[in-house]
């Protein structure tokens, strides 16, 4: 008999800097027999299946990256399965031979490599926003100012802060990050 | 290799962590990357172990420090080989040494 299989798409809200807490909800659902399946901005799929204990790691890499293959190559053998990819962002999971927790960085030197490459992954990001939401560079919302609906000018300029300082702060919580693992001893 | 440029480049790579270390020390003879791991688990008898992102990150560092280039494999291999460089061995004889000199040390004042 063919046994049909729930799946349910879940909202939830993760920052770029809460990747550990992103991991362990991951393993949590698992624990309760919800693995995933896809990742979308803010939504991910899960397949219902037999509660297990499974590890999730997150990293990060750009796809376009020249030794992309190589790098997938050295995950693929040493047994982590890809799940899904969102925006570089890599969702690893493994399922442990025994009470030891499998790791995909083996000390924070090469961890906060992770957190660097994400950095520069956001630069595109940055400047994106700052483009695309510069109010100066929309003729319909110069139009709007000339016109007198001066509200939507402004309305425009205070969504552009708002975004621009949001990713500030996410920029600032990334340094903290960097700051903490590389501040450790190596070794 | 003049002598600055040595001093030069061994200020600029060590010391070079315990991951690092037994990277290049394996790559004495050319190895793909998942060799690799293996050489550093069987060397150390599972005690250093190897993440793929530790792995590939400390490859992709000592490849850009001259420490380790990428060679073709025989017969047309699609993984890449990394074996040391002229550099690299410079650099782990080095480490050697520093090592050498710190556990004679920890000997000569713990009386071990």
């Amino acid at each position: 008999m063919e046994t049909r299989k729930e799946s349910e798409w879940i909202f939830k809200v993760v920052w770029a800097w809460q990747d550990e807490r992103e991991e362990k909800w991951l393993e949590e659902q698992a624990a309760q027999g919800w693995h995933l399946e896809k990742v979308a901005p803010f939504f991910y799929k899960f397949l219902q299946g037999t509660p297990s204990r499974v590890i999730y790691r997150m990293d990060y890499k750009r796809t376009t990256d020249q030794d992309y293959a190589e790098y997938r190559d050295i995950f693929t053998l040493c047994g982590w399965e890809l799940v899904a990819e969102m925006a570089n962002w890599h969702y690893y999971r493994i399922s442990p031979e025994n009470s030891e927790t499998p790791e995909i960085y083996s000390n924070d030197h090469s961890k906060a490599q992770k957190y660097r490459r994400l950095l520069i992954g956001l630069v595109p990001v940055m400047v994106i926003f700052t483009t695309i939401f510069n109010p100066a560079l929309s003729r319909g919302l110069l139009n709007a100012r000339n016109q007198g609906d001066a509200w939507v000018y402004q309305a425009a300029i205070a969504f552009r802060v708002v975004i621009f300082l949001l990713l500030v702060y996410v920029i600032i919580r990334i340094l903290v990050k960097i700051r903490r693992l590389e501040s450790g001893k190596k070794e | 290799m003049t002598g600055s440029r040595q001093q030069d480049l061994i200020r600029r790579t060590t010391p070079l962590t315990e991951a690092s270390f037994y990277i290049l020390i394996s790559l004495a003879e050319p190895l793909h990357g998942y060799g690799v791991m293996q050489k550093v688990m069987e060397l150390s008898r599972n005690r250093v172990q190897l993440g793929p992102g530790t792995l590939y990150g400390a490859l992709t560092n000592l490849m850009s420090q001259g420490l380790i280039e990428a060679v073709d494999g025989a017969g047309g291999e699609r993984k890449k080989l990394y074996q040391l460089t002229e550099d690299g061995r410079l650099v782990a004889e080095h480490e050697v040494r520093r090592m050498e000199e710190l556990s004679r040390h920890g000997h000569m004042l713990l009386g071990i």
